[in-house]
């Protein structure tokens, strides 16, 4: 089964990216499926496919709204969770409060973001 | 009685067989014959349950209903869903998936045409959104129709079993509502089941007569035995068991007289409803009023 | 230039940081150790679709029905992902499925073990995705660019994952007594194969370290996940079934209770609960959909 290049553009001025491929029997098909493979969560406005090993470029013609969905996709965005680092503090006082905190040897606060920073950094300075 | 109820039953209609249609999508969702249709595939399923949402809120914020979303999709009784019956079949396999998929959605796509100039504001604009997503299930459709009508006769085979199969109770999406004839005089419902039926059925028709499938019309049911021939199995013919209410009339395709899978629209439903709806709300009512 | 003078150049510029694209030449041990490793890794993501996708069905409320949806179509997505990446290093994806459904090659351990609650949903959810993200993480670090670069796609959405997952989690825990237990015995069930995900203690000379394929070592990683998750089960009132475990300030490491590694082996090999009737599924699935590939392929495929 053939492969496909996919394409696309984040904001309509770009060039063609090169996103990743999928598997498909024709352009038509091909089209279809890159939409909900790399473009599902809004990842561009405009998308198109090439046969592995050939040069014609084949773009779709959806309206650039369209891809990703139109109606409330809210439960797959990172936004709509960005509430839950507070809620998790929240719900950790309440229950500091009923005396439910269970209390064994922890690393002192704030090593989890330390290992993080230190390991961002051995990755910059690699 | 007061015309409120009967806007309900239309809300109803339509977000119950998104609904359940699109709960039975989503279980292809991780293991759909190919990797990049599952991800296509997966977002129609949840389009569908995306548009069930967005009706059962405007049946709440219009009043018409005072229980929230949740509620009306997973706390109702088994009587009280209006989908069709096509849409609580089992998925079967893929050819009958595809089947319904392309008929439900040429289906819905002569419904939602017509609700997008409802009376009902409100209505018409989620309409008219939904539509916009719509316009991938349908593409969608057509591009496995023509790669299964044109392909290896055994894929041509599976989607015509499907297509057969699936037909009697397609035609039943357009089974009239109770007290429908007030939601048609007030413009609410655009056009009565009855003209929307014999609009899908002529466009469908000359679809399939394109593809030369037009003979799924004419067979009902399961297919009869399969014989040999030179160009792949083919079933045996058969005596001519027609489907349900329709007939060819001067050339043309018609809807006469009752329906294959009556009485989903008055809350009656298939031997295939009550395990669907057991499975679908057991543990939302088994923890009433519980946060997830 | 000889094989062997070519390899040792090869490791060399792997030594001193360098990256591996597709196309480069590379030895054939390496290419293989790449293949393999993320051929699990993309098999791991078709099958930890399986015990998530059962719960679909039975979601309970819309918004989690088309969440939980959405998350395992994600799954397919990042094997999708690491198909391809996997297919360019020489093997199809055709061979890479039929491989996986007759038993023929591996995926992770947690996969292979059942699902009974929506506690187990949010389990999954947040600390196996949790476990997954630490591995994921560090694979940004691997020498090879193409999986590298499937990283950065995969990392960014398995976030949004965890973050889901901890929303489910904080619920149950926030939610009735039944629902707090739900999660606690959720927790309790699935706490050892979690342990087991992170691999058993690393021999010398691992081949995948060698190659800078992986970059971390399986105690390290298993430690971080600790550092990461341990506080906040514990913030939450809900404890881990491992007398054993706590932090150890003197050698600022956690310490905890190995687990029985027979088990581990036993279910990597195909034996876990649910590897037989996972599998068979999906056998079933690939056996009897041969129809829709010829379609694909356009000629019949071979028995």
């Amino acid at each position: 089964m053939p492969v496909w290049d996919v394409f696309g553009k984040r904001t309509a001025g770009d060039d063609w990216t090169l996103v990743g491929g999928i598997k498909a029997p024709d352009a038509e098909m091909a089209l279809i499926l890159a939409r909900e493979t790399h473009f599902r969560h809004k990842e561009g406005v405009a998308y198109a496919v090439r046969h592995r090993g050939e040069k014609e470029l084949h773009p779709g013609t959806d309206d650039p709204e369209l891809i990703g969905g139109v109606t409330d996709r809210s439960y797959r965005r990172q936004e709509a969770y960005a509430g839950v680092g507070a809620k998790h503090k929240r719900i950790s006082k309440l229950m500091a409060e009923r005396g439910l905190v269970i209390d064994r040897p922890r690393p002192p606060v704030g090593r989890a973001a330390a290992e993080r920073e230190r390991k961002a950094k051995e990755r910059a300075g690699a | 009685m007061p015309e409120e109820d009967h806007r309900l039953t239309l809300l109803l209609a339509l977000a119950d067989d998104e609904l359940i249609l699109g709960h039975r999508h989503s279980e292809w969702t991780g293991w759909a014959p190919h990797m990049e249709e599952d991800l296509a595939f997966s977002s129609i399923a949840q389009d569908e349950m995306a548009h069930a949402r967005l009706l059962y809120r405007l049946a709440h914020e219009s009043g018409l209903a005072e229980r929230d979303e949740d509620a009306m999709a997973l706390g109702r009784e088994p009587q009280k869903y209006l989908n069709a019956w096509l849409c609580e079949r089992p998925n079967r396999d893929w050819g009958f998936t595809l089947a319904r998929q392309f008929l439900y959605d040429t289906a819905d796509a002569v419904r939602l045409e017509a609700l997008a100039e409802s009376s009902w504001q409100g209505l018409a604009e989620v309409v008219r959104v939904m539509q916009l997503e719509e316009k991938y299930h349908l593409d969608h459709a057509r591009q496995w129709f023509s790669k299964l009508a044109d392909g290896p006769a055994e894929g041509r085979q599976r989607f015509s079993d499907g297509l057969a199969s699936a037909i009697g109770e397609a035609m039943a999406l357009f089974e009239p509502l109770p007290h429908e004839d007030g939601l048609v005089a007030e413009g609410v419902l655009p056009r009565a089941n009855e003209q929307l039926l014999a609009e899908w059925l002529g466009r469908l028709g000359e679809e399939l007569e394109s593809a030369s499938l037009d003979f799924v019309l004419t067979r009902h049911g399961a297919t009869a035995e399969m014989v040999p021939t030179s160009s792949g199995d083919m079933p045996a013919p058969s005596e001519d068991l027609t489907v349900p209410g329709l007939s060819r009339r001067d050339d043309r395709w018609v809807h006469e007289g009752g329906f294959a899978g009556a009485g989903g629209r008055r809350g009656r439903h298939s031997e295939d409803f009550v395990p669907l709806w057991e499975e679908m709300t057991g543990l939302y009512r088994a923890h009433p009023g519980a946060r997830w | 230039m000889t094989y062997e003078e070519k390899v040792a150049e090869f490791k060399g510029r792997l030594d001193a940081g360098e990256k591996i694209e597709a196309g480069d030449w590379m030895p054939d041990e390496y290419r293989l150790s790449a293949l393999k490793f993320i051929e699990m890794h993309a098999n791991s993501e078709v099958m930890g679709a399986l015990p998530e996708r059962e719960w679909i069905p039975r979601a309970p409320t819309l918004k989690r029905k088309l969440s939980l949806t959405a998350k395992v179509q994600d799954e397919v997505g990042h094997g999708q992902i690491l198909y391809r990446v996997a297919e360019d290093l020489g093997k199809s994806r055709e061979q890479m499925f039929d491989d996986l459904v007759n038993g023929r090659t591996k995926f992770h351990n947690v996969f292979h073990y059942p699902t009974f609650t929506w506690g187990d949903v949010a389990v999954i959810g947040w600390l196996i995705d949790g476990a997954a993200l630490v591995n994921q993480k560090a694979l940004l670090d691997s020498s090879y660019l193409p999986y590298v670069r499937a990283m950065r796609r995969i990392c960014p959405e398995e976030s949004l994952h965890l973050r889901h997952g901890e929303e489910l989690v904080l619920e149950l825990v926030s939610g009735t007594d039944e629902q707090r237990q739900m999660f606690q015995d959720a927790v309790n069930r699935w706490w050892q194969p979690i342990m087991h995900f992170f691999g058993p203690p690393s021999k010398k000379k691992d081949m995948l370290i060698y190659w800078g394929i992986k970059t971390r070592t399986n105690e390290s990683l298993r430690d971080e996940f600790f550092t990461t998750y341990v506080p906040k089960l514990w913030d939450l009132g809900i404890s881990v079934p491992d007398d054993g475990l706590a932090w150890n300030e003197q050698k600022g490491e956690w310490d905890w209770s190995e687990p029985d590694w027979d088990e581990f082996w036993q279910v990597v090999r195909g034996n876990g609960p649910m590897t037989h009737v996972r599998l068979a599924y999906r056998k079933a699935m690939w056996d009897t959909h041969a129809w829709v590939r010829e379609v694909f392929a356009g000629v019949p495929e071979a028995a």
